[in-house]
Order: C-alpha cells, then structure tokens, then sequence
C-alpha cells in the first residue's frame, strides 16, 4: 500500500496535475467544454458553481471508468461511458432534491450541462480507458483546475464590466449609472454597464484573450495557421 | 484475462448488467425520494402563493416550517377552477393541477386548459393569486400573479424557471424584475378592454401595462411577455369584466 | 404544412444550434478547418438528428411521459389506477438511443455504403458526444411538438442550421490563412473570435416572430 501511495506523488503523477493547467488546457488546448463556458459565465459565482460540479462529476466518472476497463467492450465504450455520467449526475440530483432543496434548485440548471460536457467524456475516453485509477483521479483534478482557472478569469471580467459586481457584491453605487430623468428631462451620471458583456459571443472573444496570452508566454503552443 | 471482452455475447451480457444496475439504482432512488420531494415540491407552491398575495416575503417563508406553511394556506386560501369560457369547473382541486404540465399538455388548445385561482382572505383584504406558465429559452418559465380586490391591479407576483440562463434569464426570478410590477401600478384592464401585461424593450408606451425587458435575455422575456398578454383572459371573463 | 415550414425556418435561423444555443462547440470549433471534412460532419449531424429525435420523440410519447403507455393497458394511462411517469429516466434513455443509433448508422454505412463511409465514418463517432445531438432530443420533449412529423422538421432544421454555420466558419477560415494574424492567435484564438462575431450577426435573427 506505501509502494503505491509514493508512486501517486511521483513526479510522472504531478504533471497529471500541472499540465492540464497550462500546456494542455481542456478548454484552450483540448477543445472541450466550451458550450459551458459560454453560457454560464456572467457570474463569478455560477462560474464557479459549474467548475466544482464538473469536478465531483469527473473525479467520480474518471475512477469508475478506470476501475471497470478491463470490463467494457469496446464497441460499446461510448454508451457505458455516458451511461454511468448520467447516472451518477441523475442519481445526485435526486438526492439534492429530496434533501436539500433550495440547493438543487440552484443546480437544476447545470445538470444538464454536466452530463453533456465534452470535457467528462473527453477525459473518459482519452485517459480513464487506458490507466489505472489512482492517475484517472489525478488527471480528473487537474483537468478540472484547468477548466476552473479559465472559467473563473472569463466570470469575473464578464461580471465587473457587465454587472459592476464581483460575487454579487455591487461596488459601483447606483448614482454613477447613467439614468434618464421623466420629470427633469435631463440625466444623470456618467457610467453605464457594457451590455455586450452579457451575451454569449463575448465570452469567446474572452477565451481568444486568454489563448492569445497563453500562446504569447508559451510559443510551443503556437499554431501552424 | 480470459474472457474475450470483444465477443458479441460478451458484449450483449456487459450491456445487460450494466443497464441493469443502472436501472435499477435510478428507480429505486425514483420511487424512494419521491415523497420528500414532492413535499418540497408543493411546500414551494404554497410559498409562492402566500408570498404574492403578500402575506410575507418569500426570505421570511423560506424560514418557517413545511407543516406551519400549510397550516397558514389551508387557513386562509380558497380555490376554484375555472374553465376558458371562465365558467366554473366543479370537482377540482385547484392546487394539485400542475400548470407547467397543463399549459404543456394543452400547447395550442388555450380552450381545453384548466385555470385555477386562489383567494387569499386576510381580515378585510382580498387578493386573487393566479398561477401561469409559458417558455423560456431552455425550459418552462411559470409564475403567480396577485390581483388586489379590484381584480383588475396587481399587487404582488412571483416567478420562477426551470433552467434559464443563470445571469440572463434567471433574472426573472430577482426581486429587481419582480418589483418592476407592483412599484407603480400595473393593471390587467384598461378601462373596458383586455390588455394583459407585457414585457417589452426600449422604453414603456403603456407604462400601467409594461415593464422592462431583461438586457440579454429577449427570448426568456418575449416567453413572459406572451405568459403575461394572455394568463388573465379568463379570469376576467369569470368576473364579468370582459363579456 | 405551413407549421412545418416555420419550425424549419425558425429552427435554422431564428433558434440556430450554434448560435443562439452553443451547443456543440467542441466538434464545431475542432473539425472546421476546411469547407470539405466541415461539411462532411455538418450532414453527419443532419442525418443523425433526423433519425434520432423521432426515434425519441416516440419514446417519450409512448414510454416515458407520464401515463404514455396506456397503449399495454387502460390502467397505465393518465387517469388510470397504475399510471407511471418514468420521465426521470429520459436523459439516460435519449443518451443510450444516440449512442446506439450512432453505432448502427456507423455498422450499416460501412456495410452498405463504403465510399459514404469513407467520407462520414471518421466523424460517426465524434457525433455521439456532440451535445447538439443530445440537445435536439431535450430541446423536442421540452416544446412538446405535436405530431412526429413536427419533431422531424425541428430535428431537420437544427441540423441544417449546424451545417450552414459549420460550413460559413471553414469557409472563413480557409480565407483567413491568407491574412496576417498575430502568431498567438493562430489556429484556435482567431476562430473563437470569428465564431463571437457570427453569433453577434446572428442575433439580428432574435427579432423574427414566426
């Protein structure tokens, strides 16, 4: 049992962690997940909600996976793969449902995200088939920090400059937004919240910033065109 | 490993035991929890009535015990059902008919839809909640709508979604959009006619029956909108305002 | 029939899987860089769409929705003594049916079609994870469309709508190697980019009440 505690903390290990951080980031390296870090990126605090559910989801799925792969057929491999995400994700969304309501209300939103984010089956299928389940529980931590770090830079722009507010707290006062005054005829203020910030597309052009940054650091990463 | 996981039978037993699990955990907690969640489930119907017809805020209700909020409702709410033509439909519980799953089952056939009301009597007060539903972006969006005694103003309303945009659409369910409808005078009727309610974008025409749209989120709002322009109709005819 | 048509039109410009949606971005942005594989993957989606939301569509309507099978017995149907609602299953059964269906359109083509194959095969696979498939599925159990011929349209406009923005994105970005973009932004920072300004164009579409 020491034997095999000392080889998960073996450097090999380690980069299981860090690469997916940097180097092969899921989102702006591997491609995946992006669906949902577009959509749930206007606040800091669903950004971050949304990275912890993918985490639970992805370590339970990466170490289920790995502990059964030398069960699943492989012209099957795909259906088992989704079938036990969803039925991890369904089975604790009943749970929260019956107990803690108000929190599974709060989730009900991402659990449909969950169960169709590339990232899980990505990782399912590139490293959870193939390895042992102390690393698939590695690399589903790292993988899951490397989609966190991205969402929670793309929430907290997307929430300063849209919505005034980090983690819900306002700190540009009401006074200072422009405002039009029926009675005066005049207005008032002088800022206003970038409404652009709210939409969609504007989270790609974020996530085109933080590739651009991550390339201009990292030339190895570069692209041929 | 000696069994050739690739062969047909192989694969055919693998699939079989996998679905059986799987399926068997999923009815199981199916059917185990389905009791405590629909407790929580018309726990929360009832907070949303009573918090739009005023009796308190939906923070303060959310404190207080399952068993006392039904105690409180059963106490002071009414109900009827009405059918399109806004006679009444005897023999119904109002409260059991789901209107996310009626307004479903009925899509296209506002005339075959149930429409339930409750009276909420608190001393010499009366408001009529009215439950609707209609679609958001990705799911259902519903909501309660107060009417004062007039039957004709609104004094309270709550809403709710399934799985709207969190930052967007969800936004209809935040105090902001909700006080948008009882910080000035909203009203169903204007004068003789119908109007309903709407949600609209750049700027009031009717401003006692419209309010903002959520910057972002038109098609959460026009689903609103179009929940709101026609969810009172039969009511109204029930009460002879419209003949 | 006019119903048909404004669920197809609606489906591809107004409610536009990549556009208004998001779903599917992952495929989308990876195998868009020439117009040929591009729209290969683009009638893959079409084709997988259109059988796997009615195949759906009958499950949940005859399975799955609460009282749906009152067809095995009066008891089971909506105001009968045993009705059933196995609507908590859906998302496994709609994952389970892409899955397989995905396979079995891979097993058939290559049997029957090789040079179909050729050109499809490699993306078949890559199709059961697109989350516009899955997304199709939940998309036509939430609106409830009322006939099986209503859910084809939809399926079939949603995939016409994966196909016109996959292809309009390859062909853009068959353009753009000619140009001189930044060397950090090559490859996948310009086309997020150029995917926010379609979605922006495509918004002008929100405003159309079919």
């Amino acid at each position: 049992m020491s034997t095999k505690k000392e080889s998960l903390f073996s450097k090999k290990n380690m980069k299981l962690i860090k690469d997916p951080l940097n180097d092969s980031n899921p989102i702006s390296i591997q491609v995946l997940g992006i669906c949902s870090a577009l959509a749930i990126t206007i606040m800091l605090e669903n950004a971050f909600v949304m990275s912890m559910s993918v985490l639970f989801v992805l370590i339970m799925a990466n170490v289920v996976v790995s502990l059964i792969r030398n069960m699943i057929p492989d012209k099957i491999r795909i259906i088992v793969q989704l079938v036990i995400v969803a039925t991890l994700v369904i089975t604790v969304d009943q749970i929260l449902k019956a107990y803690v309501y108000e929190v599974s209300k709060q989730l009900s939103v991402f659990v449909g995200l969950i169960i169709t984010n590339c990232i899980i089956m990505g990782r399912l299928e590139a490293f959870a088939l193939g390895n042992k389940p102390g690393p698939a529980f590695l690399d589903a931590i790292g993988n899951s920090f490397g989609y966190t770090w991205i969402l929670l830079v793309v929430g907290f722009l997307r929430e300063v400059f849209g919505s005034g507010s980090i983690w819900g707290f306002k700190f540009i006062p009401d006074s200072w937004i422009i405002s039009f005054d029926p009675l005066t005829g005049g207005t008032d203020g002088f800022y206003e919240h970038n409404g652009l910030m709210l939409l969609s597309p504007i989270a790609l052009f974020l996530v085109a910033g933080v590739i651009w940054v991550q390339r201009a650091k990292n030339r190895k990463l570069i692209e041929e065109n | 490993m000696a069994i050739n996981k690739n062969s047909t039978g192989y694969t055919i037993r693998f699939s079989v035991v996998l679905v059986a699990i799987c399926g068997s955990l999923l009815a199981l907690l199916a059917t185990s929890l389905k009791e405590p969640q629909q407790k929580n489930v018309a726990n929360e119907k009832r907070q949303f009535i009573l918090s739009a017809a005023g009796f308190a805020p939906m923070d303060s209700l959310k404190k207080l015990e399952k068993a006392d909020i039904e105690k409180i409702f059963t106490e002071s709410v009414t109900s009827n059902v009405y059918n399109y033509e806004g006679n009444p439909i005897e023999g119904e519980n109002a409260f059991t008919i789901d209107i996310v799953k009626e307004h479903k089952s009925t899509k296209n056939e506002p005339k075959k839809r149930k429409y339930p009301v409750f009276t909420y009597i608190n001393g010499s007060d009366t408001s009529y909640v009215i439950p609707m539903a209609g679609n958001g972006l990705w799911g259902p969006v519903w909501g309660f709508a107060a009417l004062g005694a007039d039957q004709n103003t609104i004094t309270g309303i709550v809403f709710d979604h399934k799985s709207e945009t969190p930052g967007l659409g969800a936004k209809i369910a935040e105090k902001s959009f909700m006080e948008m409808f009882t910080s000035s005078t909203k009203m169903v009727m204007k004068g003789e006619k119908y109007m309903g309610l709407k949600v609209v974008k750049g700027g009031l025409k009717e401003p006692n029956h419209e309010v903002d749209a959520i910057a972002g989120a038109t098609i959460t709002s026009n689903g609103v909108s179009s929940m709101l322009r026609a969810g009172f109709k039969p009511y109204m005819k029930a009460w002879n305002k419209i003949k | 029939m006019l119903d048909i048509i404004n669920i197809i039109i609606k489906s591809i410009f107004v409610e536009n899987m990549i556009f208004a949606y998001f779903l599917g971005m992952c495929s989308y942005l990876a195998v868009s860089k020439s117009v040929k594989t591009a729209s290969g993957l683009g009638a893959a989606v079409i084709f997988v769409l259109c059988v796997t939301v009615p195949v759906n569509y009958l499950l949940e309507n005859y399975v799955l929705a609460e009282g749906a099978l009152w067809w095995l017995d009066e008891d089971y149907g909506v105001n009968g003594s045993g009705t059933m609602d196995l609507s908590f299953l859906s998302f496994i059964m709609f994952i389970a049916v892409v899955a397989s269906i995905v396979q079995l359109v891979e097993m058939i083509v290559e049997k029957f079609a090789p040079a179909l194959y050729g050109a499809l095969g490699i993306f078949l696979p890559l199709i059961a994870v697109n989350c516009s498939i899955l997304g199709g599925a939940l998309f036509m159990q939430e609106r409830q469309y009322s006939s099986i011929g209503e859910a084809t349209a939809f399926a079939f406009g949603s995939g016409i709508g994966w196909w016109i923005a996959i292809v309009a994105l390859a062909a853009i970005r068959e353009k753009i190697r000619y140009s001189n973009v930044p060397a950090p932004l090559r490859g996948l920072g310009i086309t997020f980019i150029i995917t926010g300004l379609m979605g922006i164009a495509f918004m002008a579409f929100l405003g159309i009440e079919l």
